[in-house]
């Protein structure tokens, strides 16, 4: 098990040391505390009172997990797999004392802590946001921000895992990374037009998070829903390694 | 146990039908084998398929007596290996790219990165990024990732690509040392029969995808033969006689 916690680590550091992922993290942290500061602004300037400090980092989750951290975990998942193909360094960990399979998982593992890290970072930017707009928000209000930003974690890893088995069909990062985009587009267009194949889709369940601040719970529809995200991690987990372990160098 | 390389009729043909057929051959422990031939004879896809990043249609490959396709992790463990030319996480500095490497063997010392990286001559820039290197500092890189374990079987694929005299001598004395120093088996490729010449104790001549030739090199020249050069053009020759009557 040693070689395996190493590529974790080996993995998530690749992930770390690459400016543009720094620039992401940056970003994620950023772009709510600048767009509660503007918002805040704009509602005492107007005297609007359109979101509160308690609705804010809700509102912050569901544009970061629609676009904002879809497009990190695409790229991220392109870099990690036919990105390291086409620079050639896939050789560098597969000629090592370590199997296939585990490299599979330490990177799958390494995209999924790279996720967690990007949702802390948008749950304290937008809990800082919070503060600058109006209304008070409680405790209760916190601990609803903590299960929802705690819940988006699995969509978006069962979406990350779609994109490392898509990643597989290709020799480099920017095919990759341009397939996944404009699928994901496609995808989300294509819930206009076909309701009901999108939700067999796991692109239709990334706003899952909003299904547990209800009250009181739908448990009903939040288990079959874990079981559909499940059941398409599983699968594509599945397929995924299956073409990983066939890919010759 | 004395052979510590056991490839055993291994074929692997790809759409083009161009590959290897149908190779045997042996590494005995503290052998230097050259495996030498013309570009495009099939080496570096035997090469490949020894370490697992590419499969064979036919046949089997063991490393310390591991087969490479279901005990990938055991028939790797002694193992270190440079496949083409190297490539480095170009946005690491060369020291990082060492460091990723080690963590992968828990036994290794800390020390180890700071002496392969002085080994091949690297300590001077090992905080710059590799993508600021140069083609044969890169191929330095590849040769310090290779013996960072300690390894006692070195695969080399064209080990001096891209290396400049300075260099290519460096390698071949770090080849000579390490199977004087610590009895490191090495199995290496290459185009360039003086290289080999200099280096190995036993060679296999590959052309056309088959191992034409193989033994000692003493064996194989004496008295007949005043060169690897000469003894290389001789089996070419004939194997192509042999083919065309096929």
């Amino acid at each position: 098990m040693h070689s395996l916690y190493a590529n974790v680590r080996n993995e998530a550091l690749k992930i770390a040391l690459k400016k543009k992922n720094w620039f992401f993290l940056l970003m994620t942290f950023a772009i709510p505390i600048g767009a509660g500061v503007l918002l805040a602004n704009v509602q005492s300037g107007f005297g609007l009172g359109v979101m509160t400090s308690g609705e804010y980092p809700i509102a912050v989750l569901g544009l970061f997990t629609g676009i904002f951290l879809p497009l990190f975990v695409f790229m991220g998942a392109a870099d990690q797999f036919s990105g390291e193909q086409g620079d050639r360094t896939m050789k560098n960990v597969l000629t090592r004392p370590i199997s296939r399979f585990k490299v599979f998982v330490s990177k799958q593992a390494a995209l999924g802590v790279a996720i967690a890290v990007h949702l802390f970072a948008a749950l304290v930017g937008s809990s800082i946001a919070a503060v600058f707009l109006s209304g008070s928000f409680r405790l209760g209000d916190t601990l609803d921000w903590m299960i929802a930003y705690g819940a988006a974690f699995l969509p978006l890893l069962a979406l990350s895992i779609a994109a490392v088995f898509l990643a597989q069909f290709f020799a480099s990062g920017i095919g990759a990374l341009a397939v996944s985009v404009l699928l994901y587009v496609a995808l989300r267009a294509g819930a206009f037009f076909f309701p009901q194949l999108h939700s067999y889709s796991p692109t239709a369940y990334l706003n899952w998070h909003t299904l547990w601040l209800g009250n009181p719970l739908p448990a009903g529809q939040l288990w079959s829903v874990f079981m559909f995200l499940a059941a398409c991690c599983i699968l594509l987990f599945t397929a995924g390694f299956y073409f990983f372990d066939k890919k010759e160098l | 146990m004395d052979q510590i390389v056991e490839v055993e009729a291994v074929t692997k043909l790809y759409r083009n039908r161009r590959g290897i057929r149908d190779v045997t051959l042996n590494v005995r422990r503290g052998d230097v084998y050259g495996l030498f031939g013309p570009n495009g004879a099939g080496k570096t896809t035997l090469m490949k398929i020894m370490v697992g990043v590419s499969r064979a249609d036919k046949g089997k490959v063991k490393l310390f007596g591991h087969d490479v396709a279901t005990r990938y992790e055991q028939a790797m463990g002694k193992v270190g290996v440079l496949i083409e030319t190297a490539e480095a996480y170009e946005y690491m500095s060369g020291r990082k790219n060492l460091e990723l490497a080690a963590r992968i063997y828990p036994e290794l010392p800390a020390k180890r990165v700071d002496e392969v990286l002085e080994l091949v001559g690297l300590s001077a820039v090992q905080h710059e990024r590799a993508g600021k290197y140069s083609l044969g500092m890169k191929q330095r890189l590849g040769l310090a990732s290779a013996i960072l374990s300690k390894p006692e079987l070195l695969i080399l694929d064209e080990p001096t690509n891209g290396l400049d005299i300075e260099g290519t001598v460096q390698i071949r004395e770090i080849v000579k040392l390490l199977a004087r120093e610590e009895r490191t088996t090495f199995l290496i490729s290459s185009h360039l029969i003086r290289e080999m010449e200099l280096m190995c104790n036993r060679i296999g001549i590959v052309h056309g995808g088959r191992l034409i030739r193989e033994g000692d090199c003493r064996e194989l020249l004496e008295g007949r033969f005043s060169s690897l050069e000469e003894l290389y053009m001789h089996e070419v020759e004939q194997d192509r006689r042999a083919m065309s009557h096929a």
